[in-house]
């Protein structure tokens, strides 16, 4: 197996260490590592296909990624994308019923799993090489010929009316999703969730057309890797996929959401014995060269315990187990998550630290250690998300799903190199718009040192 | 139908895995030994005059490797009066040495030693009955002013600082029962500086921050006790369990926590932390032979000592049935866990298939008749041992009840389901499924190689033997379908069992 490209060019980049030098820790300087450029195939239907032979295991992974995700389902609707995948990969197809498949995968430990999140949704499958083509098979007939079998239909439907039933058991798990639900409004599909009365709509019928609009070869990208010879396993997937109809993707169009613009703090009182704080602004959508100021400043301010909030909150005033900052992109907007966990009696200090520590960074005190720690750190572990030939062609095809350009991956690191202190603090100025910050917490109030008004007006909400 | 032959998988032999002659020669004269068992990964061990074990694996796809520190000491490990310590020492390894973290060691350290004075005061009043308020007062002033003092000989975090700056990937460490985890990856070249760090992190710790970290783990204890999953996992071991400290939960008990001192944790890390107790696994893109010098150059001067026996008080035999109800704005889920003999009994395989056939993946029993044909069970599972190996644990099966359905017929049906083992014994077909998918499990361990690191470490110093899981496939494979049953009769029964449910409080 050769190494894919990568240079270390320890000697070129004379990095002088920034912490401890009493353990006299040997100069390095940053990793060059690029991931390498990787041309699909592309099939007369429009399917592209990243694919590489790695023989280091017995085995193969495939990823079919499909362009779709939960934002698309119809708000009468929330949750179809879902419930589709589900019953694509446990209701049978044409020449396998469900039972025959959970059978032949589990006797030999094979696997066809199906996921959805919020703008991409993917069918995969893992097995021993000598059983590729037997899983394949059953792979290429779900994809082709699903059944949607009533009685798998049914149960599925009724496990996601269990799990809407059971959404809020887990208080950090609630916190964060419906902070996002009133941040981007219950309305927009960045904020919708589904219901019981929405799953209870919808029928198999729904499934079948939810499968003609999405699950189409111009629609999807199949990435493989594994121990096979590339020349066959491209003529076993055309002669698989080659053949089904390309279509037009019929993708809903998504109004820009309207994010709040005043801060407010959204309470739900609950007797637990921590509160968990989650506190949002505005960020931004995909194709934006903001992101990576944004990055840098995400990783200084909350990227672990060693950055600013981990310092403050976690090290040295012990209020937190959990607390970290991040950013996410969708195609249309984007947020900036703060989340920690603190003692009820705490909340207020720990939401002060998080808004003084968001001013300091605005203006020119910046720890310029921290600063560059912090750029190091993204570029030294970005070789990271590469650690296996499948988990490499997983990520550009991820990255083409969303239509990046092919030097995207390549280009990364130098680009984050390329951001100066100031500008993150200009990245600062311009996201850590604390006056607008929406502040969501649940937990028990009785037990709040001070009162939450002191950071806006506080609307209680009724958990539901 | 025929069991599935897998016999060359694990034939590891190319590429990555093919070690030049010479380098195999050279480790061998190093006393290195190379793996050349094909049915095994072709790992190298050697072992430092001090005790130190060390595992090997070369896989260089990209330039990064793989890290695991694995301790044989954990939660059974802490006294009565300290749970919580192996966890608190964990944190604690994160806080830097003598060289890391520090402006002036010596001076910062008169203060810390200080601070413990103060600290054990503060303990000691605060465990009275009447509390003397006043001076506990005056003692937290005293703490708060020797911990700005401190404060301004020290670097905060300097540890994660030093490991971020390299470019660390999944730096962590975790707590067990029955060990201590210390992981991280870093980039290929990077690995003097591991070794500097590691070597100074485990030789001289200074504990800073201790009573600041005390309060750290309190909101990890509080996170838990939001969690239903977490509660109703900790009710199940705080009641299978009366006297071994299975007992005890890992994170400590409150009190406990809060009374943690310093010099206790000194003391656990000087009993425990020796390199006599230590594997370190490595896997990645390494230089075996070069990976050997720096262990010797950084570990050779960390001293071994005789670990002493702690007496870990045997579990009586649990005569009678125990249902433990929580009440917890949640909804509802059900625990049970049955007595296991330890996992190297020779009942153990047997039980080990037991639990696949029973309820994991959508073709076993419980799944079948609860989730899908009695549609009263969202979900099911079992574990054959847990919360540990080290010394006799249980076999837990999980599920929860859907729609309608209330957690104690989801219980009638559960035992129902077990009592059917005797007239309907498992299949052939049952049996090698669970065999061909602890083989493959096998080899999907090798896909990362941080699991793996893992997965070599644990083995060794908690099995006693990297090829653990290895042998443990060739006992499944001799399990018969009476062995099933047999096991299942002697064990899965009422009087064994412990069973927490979860009841929605309104």
């Amino acid at each position: 197996m050769k190494k894919i490209i990568y240079f270390i060019t320890g000697a070129m980049i004379m990095n002088i260490n920034l912490y401890s030098n009493n353990l006299n820790i040997p100069h390095y300087g940053n990793v060059e590592f690029k991931p390498p450029v990787v041309k699909p195939l592309i099939l007369d239907n429009g399917l592209k296909i990243y694919i590489k032979k790695d023989a280091t295991l017995p085995t193969v992974r495939m990823e079919v990624l499909i362009k779709t995700g939960t934002v698309y389902d119809p708000q009468e609707k929330a949750g179809l994308g879902s419930l589709f995948f589900e019953v694509l990969r446990n209701g049978g197809s044409k020449n396998f019923s469900s039972d025959e498949i959970d059978k032949k995968l589990e006797y030999l430990g094979a696997e066809i799993t199906t996921s959805i999140s919020p703008e991409e949704a993917s069918i995969s499958m893992f097995s021993h090489k000598k059983d590729f083509d037997e899983v394949f098979n059953i792979l290429s007939d779900l994809i082709k010929n699903p059944a949607f079998e009533e009685k798998k239909f049914e149960l599925k439907k009724q496990e996601a009316i269990e799990m809407v039933k059971r959404r809020n058991d887990n208080p950090d798990r609630q916190a964060t999703r419906e902070a996002l639900r009133i941040f981007f409004g219950k309305n927009h599909p960045y904020g919708m969730r589904s219901e019981i009365e929405t799953i209870s709509k919808i029928t198999v019928d729904d499934l079948k057309a939810y499968r003609d609009n999405f699950i189409i070869p111009n629609n999807m990208i199949v990435s493989i890797a594994g121990d096979f010879d590339e020349n066959e396993m491209n003529n076993k997937i055309k002669k698989e996929f080659g053949d089904i109809q390309m279509g037009d993707v019929k993708l809903p169009d998504i109004a820009l959401p309207q994010t709040p613009d005043t801060r407010t703090v959204y309470l739900i009182d609950k007797p637990l014995k921590q509160a968990f704080v989650v506190i949002l602004n505005k960020g931004i959508a995909r194709h934006d060269d903001r992101e990576y100021p944004l990055t840098v400043l995400s990783e200084y301010m909350g990227g672990g315990i060693q950055s600013r909030l981990g310092n403050e909150i976690r090290s040295k005033r012990g209020l937190a187990y959990s607390v970290y900052s991040y950013f996410s992109k969708r195609n249309k907007a984007g947020f900036i998550m703060t989340y920690l966990g603190t003692k009820p009696e705490s909340v207020n200090e720990a939401i002060e630290q998080v808004f003084l520590e968001m001013e300091k960074v605005k203006t020119d005190k910046i720890d310029e250690k921290e600063f560059d720690m912090a750029k190091s750190e993204i570029i030294n572990s970005f070789v990271f998300r590469f650690q296996t030939q499948s988990a490499l062609l997983d990520e550009i095809a991820s990255y083409d799903l969303y239509g990046y350009k092919p030097d995207y991956l390549s280009n990364y690191t130098s680009r984050i190199d390329a951001v100066k202190i100031k500008d993150m603090v200009n990245s600062a100025k311009e996201f850590y718009d604390t006056k607008n910050s929406q502040i969501f917490v649940i937990g028990d109030s009785k037990k709040f040192a001070k009162p939450l008004e002191n950071f806006g007006k506080v609307i209680t909400l009724q958990e539901d | 139908m025929k069991l599935v032959m897998f016999f060359l998988t694990l034939m590891l032999s190319q590429g990555v895995y093919s070690m030049e002659k010479e380098t195999a020669n050279e480790l061998k004269k190093m006393g290195a030994t190379v793996e050349e068992n094909p049915q095994y990964p072709q790992v190298i061990s050697y072992k430092l005059k001090n005790g130190l074990k060390i595992l090997m694996l070369e896989k260089n796809f990209v330039p990064t490797v793989s890290y695991t520190m694995m301790f044989k000491v954990g939660n059974v490990d802490n006294i009565q009066g300290q749970t919580g310590l192996a966890h608190m020492f964990e944190h604690m390894a994160f806080k830097g040495t003598a060289n890391i973290g520090t402006k002036d060691y010596e001076k910062e350290k008169l203060i810390l030693d200080r601070i413990d004075e103060i600290q054990s005061e503060i303990s000691s009043e605060d465990k009275k009955e009447l509390r003397d308020e006043e001076k506990l007062k005056k003692l937290n002033e005293e703490y708060k002013k020797l911990t700005d003092e401190a404060e301004k000989y020290q670097i905060r975090e300097e540890l994660w600082k030093i490991y971020n700056e390299l470019g660390q990937h999944n730096l962590n460490a975790f707590t067990s029962n029955d060990y201590t985890g210390y992981v991280i990856e870093l980039p290929a070249d990077r690995m003097e500086a591991y070794f500097k760090i590691e070597s100074d992190r485990f030789k001289n710790p200074a504990m800073r921050d201790f009573y600041k970290e005390r309060d750290v783990v309190h909101e990890e204890l509080r996170m838990y006790e939001t969690n239903p999953n977490r509660i109703s996992w900790d009710k199940l071991f705080s009641n299978a369990f009366i006297a071994h400290p299975y007992h005890n939960p890992v994170i400590g008990f409150e009190d406990d926590v809060s009374h943690l001192l310093r010099p206790n944790a000194f003391a656990f890390y000087q009993k425990f932390y020796v390199p006599n107790n230590a594997t370190l696994a490595i896997v990645g893109d390494i230089d075996p032979v070069k990976t050997i010098k720096l262990a010797e150059k950084y570990f050779a001067d960390w001293k071994a000592s005789n670990i002493t026996d702690t007496n870990y008080t045997k579990e009586p035999k649990q005569i009678e049935e125990k249902i433990i109800k929580v009440s917890f704005p949640s909804k509802s889920s059900i625990i049970m866990g049955f007595k296991n003999p330890g996992i190297n009994s020779a009942d153990m395989p047997a039980l080990i298939v037991a639990a696949d056939i029973l309820a994991n993946g959508s073709t076993s029993r419980l799944y079948k008749s609860l989730v899908e044909e009695k549609n009263m069970a969202l979900y099911t599972g079992a574990y054959a041992s847990t919360p540990g190996d080290r010394y006799p644990s249980l076999f837990v099966i999980a599920s929860a009840p859907k729609g309608d359905t209330d957690v104690q017929s989801l219980d009638d049906e559960i035992m129902k389901e077990i009592s059917e083992f005797k007239n309907n014994p498992p299949t052939q077909w049952e049996i090698d499924k669970v065999i061909n998918n602890y083989q493959i499990n096998l080899i999907k361990g090798l896909e990362s190689n941080l699991e793996f690191a893992q997965t070599l470490a644990y083995n060794e110093q908690i099995m006693g033997n990297w090829k653990f899981s290895w042998n443990m496939l060739e006992k499944i494979k001799m399990v018969r379908s009476e062995d099933v049953v047999n096991v299942v009769t002697k064990y899965l029964t009422r009087s064994n069992r412990t069973t927490v449910y979860i009841v929605e409080s309104k």
